[in-house]
């Protein structure tokens, strides 16, 4: 194929896509909407079949690391691909994801592991929060102060006992009803403009790569 | 001074700490807070028989989200209203049938309250597709779900399905978010049908209460605290208002750790200062 079809190609789809679903919601014409909500349809199965490709890639990729003996990672590949293969047996095994061994490899590795990789973040927070909040200049002396009211605010004794005697509730809902809002808001109109501003460089053909 | 830097020391007292409060119990008041109280009011005053979709995307048995999910399902149940469970997280989906199964209603058969399959809830599994899948249910349920439920079940021999074809016969959408889709596709998706969203996610309120305030969330639960107060608001206290000490223990201890981190900072640079004049 042609290099630069194989460059404008995908650019003519993207915008082809996202005329119709703007057309589809400004344009009262049934037939437009019927036609909009197929494609939806479509690219809800074209994302299952990148899950598809997402596990080939990873088992191609923990392979290599196998076949390379890869330091500090062949080991971890191994245990993923072979953790993929039972996984994969059980699946597709008489009773499927609802059969009882599944249901017991599913509860008692994936769950556990979970919750053990999430029982790592409290010492995370802990580390972030020492690391992060320091007051390191006017600004940051601003977050400091604004951290330990929300922190002591939000933690229940700590809501009980001070909330209501060092007016801690009525700031701790001002500084969310107003600065956390109105900041909240600011972001997401500068993202959406972003946004659009980046859908129009892909529709007139200026944007051509993501990380342009 | 300078070993006091090191974060070690703090993981050994957040561990002691943990620990300490696990084996004592401290009596410790749960504040309501009124995001958590808008959601529960919203529920108990639903009619029975109202239907609400739960949008299942954690996959943890921790007091994050478990207390949560079960005070929550437990007043849907109370309040007999019916339930369809839907899973967008693609590693999460049996987990919904464990919930089911724990909390009464039955994991596909009829619950220990005479909750019955197919009648007063359904476990749809899987809804792929992300932001995409989300607003097509919303427009379209037969178009996502139309041969079979997580149980194998078709979808047509169940008679809850019949009243859900589209967004518009929810009352509510609540979702127990650990895991993407993130809670704006289904606020982006279902709000313009006029369907209330609410919330109940991990870390603080912070980032989802502009949403509330605007009413595009009509209710936010957070962590082990809203886990708590849901609880408390349904009286049947459980694992997190049992954890509370602890939770009320780890935020007075963040706040300690800032104001400690400060002060080491500013220690250490001004005694380099004397030591450069």
């Amino acid at each position: 194929m042609n290099m630069d079809i194989k460059r404008t190609a995908p650019f003519v789809v993207i915008a082809f896509c996202i005329l119709v679903a703007m057309a589809s919601r400004t344009i009262t014409y049934d037939p437009l909407r019927t036609f909009s909500s197929q494609l939806e349809h479509t690219v809800g199965v074209l994302l299952n079949f990148s899950i598809v490709v997402g596990v080939i890639m990873q088992l191609w990729m923990h392979s290599r690391n196998i076949s390379n003996r890869k330091p500090n990672a062949w080991g971890y590949s191994i245990a993923t691909v072979i953790t993929f293969i039972i996984f994969v047996i059980f699946a597709l095994s008489y009773g499927g994801t609802g059969s009882v061994m599944y249901q017991a490899l599913y509860k008692g590795t994936l769950i556990p592991a979970h919750w053990a990789a999430e029982g790592f973040l409290v010492f995370l927070f802990f580390s972030a929060t020492y690391r992060g909040y320091r007051a390191r200049s006017i600004e940051s002396l601003l977050m400091v102060v604004l951290a330990v009211i929300s922190l002591i605010a939000c933690g229940p004794a700590t809501r009980a006992i001070f909330g209501e005697s060092l007016r801690l509730n009525a700031i701790y809902d001002w500084l969310n009803a107003v600065l956390s809002t109105g900041v909240n808001r600011g972001i997401l109109m500068t993202t959406m403009v972003g946004s659009v501003a980046f859908m129009v460089r892909v529709l007139i053909g200026k944007q051509r790569i993501m990380s342009e | 001074m300078v070993k006091l830097k090191d974060v070690r020391y703090g993981y050994l007292i957040l561990l002691a700490l943990m620990f300490i409060m696990c084996q004592v119990t401290i009596p410790t008041p749960i504040p309501i807070l009124r995001w958590t109280k808008a959601l529960y009011d919203y529920v108990d005053a639903l009619p029975a028989g109202s239907l609400i979709l739960v949008s299942n995307q954690y996959g943890s048995p921790g007091p994050t989200f478990e207390p949560f999910a079960h005070a929550f399902l437990y007043h849907c149940f109370q309040k007999d209203l019916r339930m369809i469970i839907v899973s967008p997280a693609l590693i999460f989906v049996p987990w919904a049938d464990r919930l089911l199964i724990e909390t009464g209603w039955g994991g596909g058969g009829v619950g220990a309250g005479g909750k019955v399959y197919g009648v007063d809830y359904v476990n749809l599994g899987f809804l792929p597709g992300m932001e995409a899948g989300i607003a097509t249910l919303a427009k379209d349920v037969p178009a996502v779900y139309n041969a079979n439920d997580y149980y194998g079940k078709p979808i047509s021999s169940l008679p809850i399905m019949q009243d859900f074809k589209s967004a518009t016969d929810i009352k509510i959408v609540v979702i127990i978010y650990d895991y993407n889709p993130e809670p704006y596709s289904w606020m982006r998706q279902w709000r313009p049908y006029g369907v209330p969203v609410a919330l109940h996610h991990y870390g603080g309120p912070a980032t989802w209460l502009p949403y509330w305030n605007t009413g595009d969330l009509i209710g936010v639960s957070s962590d082990i605290d809203g886990g708590a107060q849901y609880e408390t608001l349904v009286g049947v206290p459980g694992l997190a208002s049992a954890l509370t000490t602890l939770s009320s223990a780890f935020f007075i201890l963040q706040a300690i750790t800032i104001v400690i981190a400060s002060v080491v900072f500013w220690y250490g640079k001004l005694s380099k200062k004397k030591e450069v004049t």
